[in-house]
């Protein structure tokens, strides 16, 4: 095959991505939605200019489908363990009373009604080199359960691990629906695969004790509204 | 002939007077943009995630394609909207074409590794692709199968420079003359043929480095030592 012969079939590929018919069934963004967009990027910008420094990158993953809802992006590091990478943390969920934090490191509570959608993104600084493995848990102590039983475990929301060792969890109303009206704790486990937490035993003893080498915990305080 | 990548002719609105208040971070204007933007960006990232996620709900892909929207428009802003001062209307694109190669770059290197890929400066066409002329690799006929050159495409969105990619949408996907082809880019002929070359050298090394070490074929200009 000649490299003119590759070069035509692939633009057979472009050809047919374009002639998608499903294509005609995208919507294009409603005003709601480039508005809060809009203001994102604006925010960013001023927020970047006073503090007189450049922003690495910005994070913003909302769900742009709930034109009525407020995006609450967060973003935070988490302490690189000595064989991966230091980790970034960027969460939307579909409301909040705050569009963004002065100083996210604080950390800060994403609401998220039972029927939306929450997304966690943890980012590497710099490329993980070998695999890594993600987890979820999601917990609430005696205080968030309202005087109820404290409880750790497994949370089955979508996990997906790039090759550089991005992590993404997505919860939809499959997962979000499985959480009671309230506080709870989303905790993810970013490491090697032999450190990770396999069981709620595993993950609670990792949130009292601390993480080993090789792993990092994220922690997302998430108020579920119904 | 579908011509899906023909950006359309330079408006006079989108300026690089409106641009540096939408990066001085005027809100009204950065809407302006985003008016006029997003759907470019929306129909290059709805081709890729359809084709990624034949089997999938359209609400999930329509889902998918509105962050990926949202994601590659903030992307443009990144590291003080570089990628936007680098948008130069004398070379032949509009803003709109312009932002719709970028919006393939990212989108490519946001589905490959999760993250938006650093903009890079724009090289000279002399220096563009030139480490990868002259591979000499052999190139085996099943590597016309569609995994294949859908991950090739991905590769190519993400290393061309968005006045490369151009040339590739406009010799091969448009079928353009290279007559136009100059018209279009400001671009003498012989600087489009060096260009078609490189970026046809380097899909083919690409090629060859995607395909499975099993099924390549020995190079002739390393032939293999019988033992002695």
């Amino acid at each position: 095959m000649t490299p003119d012969d590759l070069m035509k079939r692939v633009a057979a590929v472009v050809r047919e991505e374009a002639d998608d018919p499903r294509l005609e069934a995208i919507e294009p963004l409603d005003e709601a939605a480039k508005t809060r967009i809009a203001e994102n990027v604006a925010s960013a910008i001023r927020a970047r200019a006073a503090r007189g420094v450049r922003r690495k990158a910005l994070w913003v993953a909302a769900p742009l489908a709930l034109a009525a809802s407020i995006a609450l992006v967060v973003s935070r590091g988490l302490g690189g363990g000595d064989d991966i990478p230091r980790y970034t943390l960027a969460v939307s969920g579909d409301e909040s009373p705050l569009r963004s934090r002065p100083d996210p490191s604080q950390g800060s509570e994403v609401r998220v009604r039972r029927d939306g959608r929450l997304r966690i993104v943890l980012q590497p600084e710099t490329a993980a080199h070998g695999a890594i493995t993600a987890r979820v848990f999601v917990a609430r102590d005696r205080e968030q359960a309202a005087g109820g039983a404290a409880e750790t475990r497994p949370w089955p929301a979508a996990v997906e691990v790039s090759e550089s060792g991005a992590v993404r969890v997505t919860a939809t109303s499959d997962t979000l629906g499985t959480l009671a009206p309230g506080s709870w704790t989303v905790l993810v486990f970013v490491g090697r695969a032999a450190v990770v937490p396999a069981d709620e035993a595993a993950a609670r003893r990792a949130v009292d004790e601390g993480t080993p080498k090789g792993e990092q915990l994220a922690r997302i305080p998430v108020t579920i509204v119904p | 002939m579908p011509a899906p990548y023909d950006g359309g002719v330079t408006s006079p609105a989108l300026s690089k007077e409106v641009l540096a208040r939408a990066l001085e971070g005027d809100t009204a204007t950065i809407k302006l943009l985003l008016d006029r933007l997003a759907p470019i960006i929306q129909a290059r990232a709805a081709r890729v995630l359809m084709r990624r996620g034949e089997d999938r709900k359209g609400r999930e892909i329509r889902q998918e394609v509105e962050d990926m929207t949202q994601e590659v428009f903030l992307s443009l802003f990144d590291d003080g909207g570089r990628a936007l001062r680098a948008w130069r209307p004398e070379l032949g694109l509009s803003l709109e074409n312009f932002v719709g190669l970028v919006a393939d770059r990212q989108v490519a290197s946001i589905l490959r590794s999760g993250r938006r890929s650093p903009w890079k400066d724009e090289p000279t066409e002399d220096d563009a692709l030139a480490p990868h002329v002259g591979s000499h690799e052999p190139l085996e006929h099943d590597l016309a199968s569609r995994d294949l050159l859908v991950a090739l495409l991905d590769r190519l969105r993400e290393e061309l420079s968005p006045r490369m990619l151009r040339l590739f949408y406009a010799l091969w996907v448009e079928e353009k003359p290279v007559p136009d082809v100059c018209e279009e880019l400001g671009m003498q002929p012989q600087a489009v043929y060096t260009a078609r070359n490189r970026i046809a050298a380097r899909a083919r090394q690409i090629a060859v480095d995607l395909q499975p070490m099993s099924d390549r074929s020995p190079s002739p200009q390393t032939p293999r030592e019988e033992p002695t």
